[in-house]
């Protein structure tokens, strides 16, 4: 990027990458960043190469084959990443994989003249040296007979001529000879033999070792015999860890088993899961509640400042009405909720929503719907992200099966009592519809069903 | 990706003092001795879980409790390494920065190696039976292979 004077652009394009979804924010530019950690890189890899190809755009013809072979080589190293990334895999995806790292290889030789080590520099100075003193003395053989002008264009060719010879110089002494680069080529057959990479990712060892010892140390009496007293340490926390997870693993199925239908506001219920595996529970993001079961006190807000939050005067109508028709639905008395009432209402009001996905490959991540209301985001727009609900009950069959796109406006929510004088939580979300056109068809153009 | 939980302490191995503290004529000669004296803790701490080693049918089993809450008679058995590439050369008491799969040479490191050419594995039973011939000619051929004298861990 320096040789090609490309890395102002790069940076300016880099730290311009907006946070959408789970995108951490940039805020230094890719010089600034001395070491990366797994999570960035693994973010770094989704759009590393479209930065990299927006930053090498243009430039002269003679640029054209080489940035292209960057572009490539980059592309090629980057496809290997993600195959190898996979959970699972089959033929297809291993050849794949061998296909990307040759490619890798044939397109590597872009970056050699980075690659030159101590040796490589200090042997193409020392040809400049030489170089140099040879222009010096063909400058003073024919300094008589040079006029300025052909003096200048034989400097100039002289300079030329010395770059070429300092970068063919270098090349050839540089190499790729590192085990990082070699470790690639086994990785199809490591696969092969023992599965996917993921399941034997050295994070977690890493992680340990500076967590373990330290931890065990500060809890010790730093006295001569502090070795064992580490291990102790370390055991004992693993076993009441592992304690609660089984008695966590238990308390869940004890929950799948008398698993209740939550009703939503407008009447409309979550899109059931695609699969028959269970969904974790959803993760409002913000505080929790405090243990005397209200709710956290940075967040309880009433009616009002709902309503001040929403700033569209219809869904302000909305919200009252959806509000009070729940309220009056969930009460057992079925008594109306007067506005007074209503106002007074505790609730908290939520800017997000963590909720466990299925990945491509069947893995569950998390993904974040973020719903700011009229608020910005981090001093920018809006974000209010679209969801999927489903508006129509039982089995449907259609390019959307069922499902719409409704983009969030509020997140809330409001605790009740309920028959036993119990608080009962629910969160309730206020959505701007969307109307399927064609009938919900796809757009013979498109190839897309379009909403409106 | 596995657990933190799959992760357990079961030993802490002692390490060498800071090397930049020691002069490099000094540091010469004590790297073949951290070498041995990791060698001989390896050997020391993985001699139970090698099934070879203890074949009889009662010699390291003991009762487990699962998470099924019943009781099992299991014994752990040294199974497979996973460490990054730094220990994977301590482990293997190979020289740095070679490949600690293949017996690839140094210098074609960066070369692509489609699969159906790929180096020979390392033999680790064909390096014991070397570093015990104790010969001139068994060096070179370790030397030649890029591991150390010494190699008695696995």
């Amino acid at each position: 990027m320096k040789t090609h004077k490309r890395l102002d652009k790069y940076n300016a394009i880099w730290s311009s990458m907006p946070a959408y979804q789970d995108l951490t924010p940039k805020t230094k530019s890719y010089e600034d960043v001395s070491q990366w950690n797994g999570k960035e890189m693994k973010e770094m890899s989704r759009y590393l190469l479209g930065v990299v190809t927006q930053s090498l755009r243009g430039g002269s013809p003679a640029q054209h084959p080489i940035l292209n072979r960057a572009i490539e080589c980059r592309w090629a190293l980057l496809q290997f990443y993600m195959y190898a990334r996979y959970i699972s895999h089959d033929d297809a995806t291993l050849s794949n994989m061998e296909d990307t790292l040759c490619r890798f290889h044939t397109f590597k030789d872009v970056f050699l003249l980075w690659r030159a080590g101590k040796e490589a520099k200090a042997k193409a100075n020392a040809l400049r040296t030489e170089l140099v003193k040879k222009r010096q003395v063909d400058e003073e053989t024919n300094a008589e007979t040079w006029t300025p002008s052909k003096k200048q264009r034989k400097m100039n060719a002289w300079r030329d001529y010395i770059s070429h010879e300092i970068d063919v110089s270098k090349e050839l002494d540089a190499d790729f000879n590192f085990p990082k680069i070699h470790l690639m080529s086994h990785w199809v057959e490591h696969i092969h033999q023992y599965g996917a990479l993921q399941q034997y990712s050295a994070e977690r060892h890493e992680k340990a070792h500076k967590t373990n010892p330290k931890d065990g140390w500060n809890a010790s009496n730093h006295n001569l015999n502090y070795l064992p007293q580490v291990i102790t340490f370390q055991r004992r926390i693993l076993c009441f860890e592992i304690r609660e997870l089984n008695l966590q693993a238990l308390a869940q199925r004890r929950e799948n088993s008398a698993a209740t239908c939550k009703v939503l506001p407008s009447g409309t219920d979550l899109a059931p899961p695609l699969s028959s595996k269970s969904y974790a529970k959803p993760e409002f993001m913000g505080p929790q509640n405090r243990r005397d079961g209200k709710h956290p006190d940075a967040m309880i807000k009433d009616f009002r400042a709902l309503l001040d939050n929403t700033q569209d005067a219809m869904h302000r109508v909305t919200i009252y009405k959806g509000t009070r028709e729940f309220l009056r639905h969930k009460s057992h008395n079925k008594m109306y909720i007067s506005d007074e009432q209503l106002h007074a209402m505790e609730l908290c009001i939520y800017h997000g929503i963590k909720i466990q996905v299925e990945g491509i490959e069947g893995e569950h991540i998390s993904q974040i719907c973020r719903c700011t209301g009229s608020q910005s985001w981090r001093g920018g727009n809006q974000w209010n992200d679209l969801v999927w609900v489903k508006h129509r009950p039982g089995r449907c069959y259609g390019a959307l099966n069922g499902r719409l796109p409704w983009q969030l406006q509020q997140l809330f929510k409001i605790q009740l009592l309920n028959e036993d004088a119990a608080f009962v939580e629910y969160w309730l979300a206020l959505a701007l519809t969307t109307i399927p056109e064609n009938s919900g068809n796809l757009d013979p153009v498109s190839t897309f069903v379009q909403v409106r | 990706m596995p657990l933190t939980h799959s992760v357990v302490m079961v030993a802490l191995r002692p390490i060498p003092v800071r090397n930049r503290n020691i002069p490099p004529k000094q540091l010469d000669g004590l790297r073949p001795t951290n070498r041995k004296g990791l060698n001989d803790v390896l050997q020391r701490v993985l001699h139970p879980l090698t099934f070879v080693q203890n074949p009889s049918a009662e010699s390291g089993y003991y009762n487990v409790l699962c998470a099924d809450g019943n009781f099992r008679r299991c014994k752990p058995v040294l199974a497979a390494w996973l460490a990054d590439c730094p220990e994977y050369s301590g482990l293997h008491h190979l020289e740095r920065h070679v490949c600690f799969w293949c017996e690839c040479p140094k210098y074609e490191l960066g070369d692509h190696v489609p699969p159906d050419k790929q180096h020979p594995w390392w033999d680790h039973n064909l390096y014991r039976t070397l570093n015990n011939a104790k010969t001139k000619v068994a060096d070179a051929e370790l030397l030649s292979r890029h591991v150390h004298r010494g190699f008695t861990a696995f």
